[in-house]
């Protein structure tokens, strides 16, 4: 319920975000999946965030205008229990002190077949500028909202200390992200 | 099966094998135990895929022991041994032999169990004997533990009748293991 108040929140916050739009589309949570994969020693590694939400506002003419996504980083579920507490330690995630992602867009624009969404990630309480593409499928009143993008660990800290270097733990992290969306309004 | 041969006292090979895994297998505890203990970093995991890689090695050479032990057979009980001497003795090395295959498959389970990739000593990748499952991976580390604990009460009786034999019976079972000859 605090997480749905503080979703609720971050999205009348957003500027602009209410006036000039057409719909509000939520996604639901059993039809949604947010995965990631790390390299360790070239090996990759998959994971996925049991909890998130993502919220897509259209415009008058129907297209992807703005986009939320809020996550709870001590989700993150890499199928082995110890890993799943490390994750949740300062090295990583952090998540007592930072129990919450969110992806805020500023601009969503038409790029190919698709959409990209041009944003911020607050991450570990680390701000920074990210792209998100986005491919966008609408049926009726429910619509899926799909695609996958690499960003650095090392811009928002996540393994710090013995775990920056790249040697053997990877840079680079993958998201996959496959989101059903209903209409709300 | 061909008739067994029979030996006086252990060969080099078997003494070889012996005090080779006598070393390894306490390295390997003493090691296990700082693994443990070591706080998550890219150290640790070095550290485990070196304990990882010496279990396994250990289990190979277990095998090689056993091939040896299947083909020769074990040198008499001194004379004069009492049945349960000879019985503690036998199942003594019994146990040990179990364990010793044991231990290495628990902590084969464990590792395969895990997510976290490895290779023998950094160089071969080694297969896994069931796939990464939370709950599995708690059970194998229990019985690994509880394993090691059991292998750790039956070398301290194994070192102990070593002694036994050494200082109050004073007969050449500890000799032939150490040099060879009765």
């Amino acid at each position: 319920m605090k997480f749905l108040m503080v979703c609720a929140a971050s999205l009348l916050l957003a500027p602009g975000m209410a006036l000039a739009t057409e719909g509000l589309w939520v996604s639901s949570a059993a039809d949604s999946e947010l995965g990631f994969s790390v390299w360790y020693e070239g090996e990759e590694l998959p994971g996925r965030f049991e909890q998130f939400e993502t919220r897509l506002e259209l415009d008058e003419s129907g297209e992807p205008h703005a986009l939320t996504v809020a996550v709870e980083v001590a989700s993150a579920d890499m199928n082995d229990r110890q890993i799943n507490q490390e994750l949740g330690k300062p090295e990583w995630f952090d998540s007592a002190a930072f129990p919450r992602a969110v992806f805020s867009s500023s601009e969503i624009r038409r790029a190919g077949a698709g959409y990209l969404a041009s944003g911020r990630l607050q991450l570990k309480g680390i701000d920074k500028a990210l792209e998100i593409p986005l491919e966008w499928r609408r049926d009726g009143d429910s619509a899926t909202l799909s695609g996958a993008v690499v960003l650095l660990r090392r811009d928002w800290q996540i393994g710090s200390g013995e775990w920056a270097s790249d040697a053997s733990l990877a840079d680079r992290v993958e998201l996959r992200y496959r989101v059903t969306l209903i209409r709300r309004r | 099966m061909a008739k067994r041969i029979q030996i006086e006292s252990w060969n080099a090979t078997a003494r070889t094998l012996h005090w080779l895994m006598a070393l390894l297998i306490l390295l390997q505890a003493i090691g296990g135990w700082v693994v443990e203990e070591m706080d998550s970093s890219p150290l640790k995991v070095d550290a485990m895929t070196a304990h990882k890689s010496l279990g396994i090695t250990l289990l190979l050479l277990l095998v090689i022991r056993l091939l040896w032990r299947l083909t020769h057979a074990a040198p008499p009980p001194p004379q004069g041994s009492k049945w349960w001497e000879i019985l503690a003795a036998r199942l003594s090395h019994t146990a040990l032999y179990l364990l010793m295959i044991a231990v290495p498959l628990s902590g084969w389970l464990s590792a395969s169990t895990s997510i976290i990739p490895w290779k023998l000593w950094w160089l071969m990748p080694w297969p896994r004997i069931a796939s990464p499952g939370e709950d599995l991976h708690e059970i194998a580390e229990a019985v690994h533990e509880g394993l090691i604990w059991a292998l750790a009460a039956v070398l301290a009786v194994h070192v102990s009748a070593a002694l036994y034999h050494r200082f109050v019976k004073r007969d050449a079972v500890l000799r032939r293991m150490l040099r060879g000859n009765p």
